[in-house]
């Protein structure tokens, strides 16, 4: 049976969003695990208390903006503003690298503080932030790995406005962007959700 | 989410899709038979990768057992096969360890969970709801690979000097936290941590796609109330995977971090076997049970929930009549889910938890026999006045039924906390869950293997050697299993190296030697039906109709030989449920049938000789 004779399957675009937010429950469950955690291993005794270095607030708002250019940077990919879409991308690349980069800073001044994670001196409140916000990373990392290939596609794959067309005829394609957007929006509220917990649980 | 609609007016072009390998007219070896990204051979990958595990394991099962039985003989071609590790012909302490964990590991996730889960659900969720293949095949083909690639993490770790994990397929703290505590907890621990670690990311990329699949891929008019139990079962089992196995990924985090960097989450400052204090301070073992047991309590539904959807689709399909009470087969795999999220703390009552916090998770445990008696009396009504076919496939659905009833009676006692004290870490417990979820899980594999050995290979296994398979393992499963209840209630200990030490122990010897030789035969049993499964699928006779089991659901109705795609022509459309047998005359209906369009099926009128005429068409 000649293979190339089936017809295709109608598929519903819903399918990948619903896979994402599925995957996206699932990622948080990891954290909920490390998070309760956290909460239990808190009441124990020899719970070392201290503030969080004001590296992971300057973080927090470097990542809250890679957020917002990203919401626009996804607007203009749908109105077809193809060099907008571009520098505004790029813009939230450099932000999330920022971030990343931020991130490594707020564990040196950690360290400064004798927060460490290991070893002799560490104690597990600090143990635990090094562990969930280096889960968070990884995360992260993701996000920038998926949108290093959106850039690579939107500087040479898609670069004239002709071939942007592919997008409206394979649709498929074009909601590879709303997905990232989607993701990189999880993975900045996941950042949020960590620093509150920090900070109340401290 | 503010493009839905955008997106949804799209799928006029769907004709574009991008399934590049729809188009291809050949495929070479590689991307057919290695990195395939059509789910039914993913399937197949998963059960044959599983049944080598499943080889492995049983194996290790028939070392372990030689040695409780003959702790004092030597057989010297142990120290042939295993050098330094059964030295002078008899298996090491540390060996042991590392046969038992192994043991539990590789039947737990790489056999009842990827080899039964990941086989039946790739290969029925598509084919059963009428649907060309996953959500996202590649993802799936990944979730083999990840599979794969865990499998050759923990199969190295048997080749360390120190040898592979040995505390326990449960890797509490502290035993398997500090590398010196024992042989197993060097280097073994960290690839036991590692291979898992990759184990969980194939089960949440399959589980991700089931879960997709059933909501958006169901062809017209398969609703939900249509979609037959197995698909039901498959996907409660992949919403259970996905929320407990990334909780057991954190636990493993955690504890690869105090093992290899000194941090101080399950440790505390313990005196070491040397006398030293350990540097941690105040870490909590208990707190890894509770994360372990998170997922370990759901993790025991994810294997025999699959098991209980193939049972019940087998069950009715050889009674020729509708499965009783399908609403409440459905609600009662959701209660299980619902219900099996809060009872992890029963796996702990002798932790020193709160009685009253005992009190509260017995309740929840003995809540659980509710929806799983209303499973079990729905197959007997199932079975009550149905023509039934003893194909082998039904044999095993039945010993299923028995199994669980025998193994789930036993939960009853373990679960209420007062009881559990006396019988915890005995026999007891060992007896209980491998013919609850053990035993039961393989049941319920080998009637999906029997059932839909058709569907995967285009021919038939052998009848015969089925049903020898089939009473041997029966029997044999409650001659190993059956006299451990009875040896827990005497109190001897699970996880004892030799019994001839203690006075109370060494009196079951007797009974310790049928144990194994039962084990023995059990185990040699399963190379009958390796034989016919492998030899089946070159020289099995061949299929010649569609639907040899005259058979509802849509699975039957792709072409004999798998095509990728499934159907050749247009997906067909739903109009009925998937159990309608023996209804208004008709011997069966299937769900593809307009109402109204009854008469146009060919049936077997004399329902009694259809047993007869299948019989002679296998022979």
């Amino acid at each position: 049976m000649a293979v190339d004779m089936i017809p295709p399957q109608p598929k519903k675009f819903f399918a990948q969003r619903f896979a994402l937010w599925l995957g996206m429950i699932s990622m948080f469950m990891a954290f909920a695990g490390f998070t309760s955690a956290y909460i239990v291993r808190r009441a124990q005794s020899d719970w070392l208390e201290f503030n969080l270095p004001i590296t992971f607030y300057i973080s927090t708002a470097v990542i809250v903006l890679s957020s917002i250019t990203m919401i626009y940077a996804n607007h203009a990919y749908k109105h077809d503003q193809y060099d907008r879409f571009r520098n505004l991308l790029t813009l939230t690349f450099i932000l999330g690298l920022g971030f990343a980069v931020l991130q490594y800073f707020g564990w040196q001044a950690m360290k400064d503080m004798k927060v460490f994670m290991g070893g002799e001196d560490a104690n597990p409140a600090g143990s635990f932030v090094y562990i969930i916000s280096g889960w968070h990373m990884l995360h992260l990392a993701g996000g920038l790995f998926l949108m290093a290939i959106a850039l690579y596609r939107s500087f040479f794959v898609f670069k004239d406005p002709a071939t942007s067309i592919v997008k409206n005829i394979e649709p498929n394609k074009g909601i590879r962007m709303d997905l990232l957007s989607t993701y990189w929006h999880f993975v900045d509220v996941l950042w949020i959700y960590l620093l509150i917990f920090f900070l109340i649980n401290k | 989410m503010q493009t839905h609609t955008e997106h949804e007016v799209h799928t006029d072009h769907h004709v574009h899709d991008d399934h590049h390998h729809d188009h291809h007219h050949e495929e070479s070896f590689i991307t057919k038979y290695v990195f395939s990204q059509d789910h039914k051979m993913i399937a197949k990958q998963f059960l044959i990768t599983g049944i080598i595990w499943a080889v492995i394991a049983g194996l290790m099962s028939v070392l372990f057992r030689i040695q409780l039985a003959y702790p004092d003989q030597t057989f010297p071609f142990l120290e042939r096969l295993f050098g330094k590790w059964a030295e002078g012909g008899q298996i090491s302490a540390d060996f042991y360890y590392q046969l038992v964990t192994m043991h539990g590991t590789i039947l737990v996730f790489f056999v009842l969970t990827a080899g039964l889960s990941g086989t039946f659900s790739n290969l029925l969720i598509p084919l059963q709801l009428g649907a060309r293949d996953m959500a996202s095949p590649f993802m799936n083909m990944l979730s083999y690979w990840f599979f794969f690639l865990s499998g050759f993490v923990m199969l190295l770790s048997f080749f360390l000097p120190t040898g592979a994990a040995s505390g326990g397929w449960t890797a509490y703290p502290p035993l398997n936290a500090l590398p010196w505590a024992a042989k197993g907890s060097q280097a073994g621990v960290d690839y036991w941590l590692i291979s898992i670690s990759l184990f969980i990311i194939s089960v949440l990329l399959g589980g991700l796609n089931y879960i997709s699949t059933v909501i958006n891929m169901r062809t017209k008019g398969m609703s939900f109330k249509r979609m037959p139990l197995t698909v039901w079962a498959f996907f409660f089992t992949a919403i259970i995977g996905l929320l407990s196995f990334p909780v057991l990924l954190a636990a493993g985090v955690l504890m690869l971090f105090d093992r290899n960097f000194g941090t101080s989450f399950f440790l505390s400052d313990i005196i070491s076997s040397a006398g030293e204090v350990m540097p941690n301070v105040g870490g909590n073992p208990i707190l890894f049970q509770h994360l372990f047991w998170f997922l370990g309590h759901p993790e025991v539904y994810i294997i025999i929930l699959p098991a209980m959807g193939i049972v019940s689709h087998i069950l009715s399909t050889n009674s020729r009549k509708p499965i009783f009470g399908y609403s409440a087969m459905v609600y009662s795999i959701l209660a299980i889910t619902i219900i099996g999220f809060l009872v992890w703390a029963h796996h702990m009552f002798v932790t020193g938890m709160n009685p009253s916090l005992g009190v509260v998770f017995t309740i929840f445990t003995l809540l659980i026999a509710v929806p799983s008696a209303i499973k079990v009396f729905n197959w007997l009504t199932t079975l009550w006045k149905g023509n039934i076919r003893l194909t082998p496939a039904m044999l095993f659905a039945l010993g299923f039924v028995s199994l669980f009833i025998s193994g789930g009676l036993t939960g009853i006692y373990l679960g209420t906390n007062f009881l559990d004290l006396h019988l915890h870490d005995t026999y007891f417990v060992v007896a209980h869950f491998h013919i609850v979820m053990g035993v039961a899980a393989f049941f319920g594999t080998f009637a999906g293997v029997y059932h839909w050995f058709p569907k995967m290979y285009s021919r038939y296994m052998n009848r015969t050697l089925g049903y020898i398979h089939f009473f041997i393992t029966f029997l044999g499963a409650y001659l190993v299993f059956g006299p451990m209840h009875w040896l827990g209630l005497g109190g001897v200990p699970r996880r004892y190296y030799r019994f001839d030490a203690f006075e109370f122990s060494s009196q079951f010897d007797d009974v310790n030697k049928i144990i194994t030789i039962g084990a023995i035969i059990s185990v040699f049993a399963q190379f009958l039906f390796i034989y016919n499964f492998f030899n089946s699928i070159w020289r099995g006779r061949k299929m010649k109709e569609k639907n040899p089991w005259r058979s509802n659901s849509l699975e039957w109705t792709a072409s004999i030989e798998p095509i990728h795609g499934n159907w050749p022509g247009a997906i067909p459309e739903v109009h009925r449920g998937a159990y309608e047998y023996g209804k208004d005359g008709y011997e069966y209906m299937p769900q593809t049938v307009p109402v109204g369009q009854e008469h146009t099926v060919e049936q077997v009128t004399a329902t009694s000789s259809s047993t007869n005429a299948e019989v002679k068409h296998v022979e």
